[in-house]
């Protein structure tokens, strides 16, 4: 059972959402302005009505006895949902089936600490050229620090699959609303009568 | 050869002229093309869909369940996945350890052998203590996938109720045809029964 809201709580409602402007910093408000470029899911289709891939598209749900118009609108969420629908199977693919590698790891890690570990490197080296025996201190802080430059790496890169899930969530958003635009579109003929 | 490509050139002919357009492909790396196509020609030809929109939409119904099996295998994966850390627990790194390697293989081909339980004993589990600390882990995982399987599930229902709307459009037609038909015959009928209803005549005046 869903409870109505009372009139009080939704006077208090508006009267808060009055409060919030939006972001008043520059930089908040550079931040937000490139919100919907993160995935550009949120920007409508441009529809090309003269295009002729457009056109047999709309040629095609047309024969189902529908109005040009209709047709039209039907051909626009089709492609709104295939968008989102794409997006998902690419989010999909990157997040279940593209796992870390090894060399992954050593790319990264390589491309973060390049310099320390070729100074480790060089270090060891040159000793062996020397023929000089390495110390177990030596030995034991270059082992700790490439520990933790993995170690780091990979929160680093934790942190970079926090964020494709965030992202992930938001495409969702999307992909419900194009998919329940379709259904609401397509159960709509019902009412609709035969040309 | 020859039934070969008669039947390809059949699957072909399934996959609707609408999303020839579009051009995207519902199948992922690693995913059976074939499979795929057996089971959306199967839908279409249960479904008895003909038109581009009607076809296209039994595509759609059938792409839903589609991506209900990948989470489903993906649930399982994952399952493994955790599996197979739990038995390499020294492997600190993200990359996957040949032990680790050799138990999702084992796993995932369903052959636990004793090499299998000896490893096991090893790490004082059982292969269900091992699946409950792999379900535990993966708790967050498994939360997500089934919310996603019942975001499809609801799509699915969602498409199946436009489908049987699209099939049923001509009948609807009809059927509102006819009842604005006898709606207009009671309506006519009522209009007679007033205008030559006797009770209706205007009284003569008596003459008296």
């Amino acid at each position: 059972m869903t409870q109505r809201t009372s009139l009080k709580k939704r006077q208090a409602n508006r009267r808060n959402a009055l409060k919030s402007t939006g972001p008043k910093s520059s930089e908040g408000r550079r931040r937000s302005a490139s919100n919907s470029l993160a995935h550009s899911l949120s920007v409508p289709v441009k529809f090309d009505f003269h295009d002729p891939l457009i056109t047999s598209m709309v040629q095609l749900v047309a024969e189902d006895g529908l109005d040009i118009r209709t047709a039209k609108d039907l051909a626009v969420k089709i492609v709104e949902y295939e968008r989102n629908l794409a997006y998902q199977s690419e989010l999909f693919l990157r997040q279940h089936i593209e796992s870390a590698s090894q060399t992954e790891e050593e790319h990264g890690v390589r491309a973060m600490f390049g310099t320390e570990i070729d100074m480790f490197d060089d270090y060891v080296d040159w000793e062996r050229f020397n023929n000089r025996p390495i110390s177990q201190k030596d030995q034991k802080f270059i082992l700790n620090s490439k520990l933790k430059m993995h170690n780091l790496w990979q929160r680093m890169h934790r942190r970079s699959q926090k964020d494709k899930a965030k992202q992930a969530a938001a495409s969702l958003r999307y992909l419900k609303r194009s998919s329940n635009q379709l259904i609401k579109a397509l159960k709509a003929l019902k009412a609709l009568s035969a040309p | 050869m020859k039934g070969k490509t008669t039947s390809s050139n059949s699957l072909q002919a399934t996959t609707s002229d609408i999303s020839q357009l579009i051009g995207v492909s519902q199948v992922l790396p690693g995913e059976s093309e074939s499979m795929y196509q057996q089971g959306l020609v199967a839908t279409v030809k249960e479904l008895g869909a003909e038109t581009p929109l009607q076809i296209y939409l039994a595509e759609k119904i059938y792409e839903c369940l589609w991506w209900m099996r990948r989470y489903e295998n993906q649930k399982r994966a994952t399952i493994i996945r955790n599996m197979a850390s739990a038995l390499d627990p020294d492997n600190l790194q993200l990359a996957i350890s040949e032990i680790e390697a050799w138990v999702m293989e084992v796993l995932f081909a369903n052959g636990v052998d004793d090499e299998f339980h000896d490893l096991l004993k090893e790490h004082n589990l059982t292969l269900d203590s091992l699946t409950q600390k792999a379900f535990a882990e993966s708790r967050s995982t498994l939360e997500n996938l089934d919310q996603m399987i019942a975001l499809k599930a609801k799509t699915l229902a969602g498409f199946q109720a436009s489908y049987e709307v699209l099939v049923n459009r001509k009948i609807n037609i009809e059927r509102m045809q006819l009842q604005n038909a006898l709606m207009q015959r009671d309506l006519g009928a009522i209009e007679n029964a007033v205008v030559h209803d006797p009770a209706n005549k205007p009284q003569k005046a008596p003459s008296k």
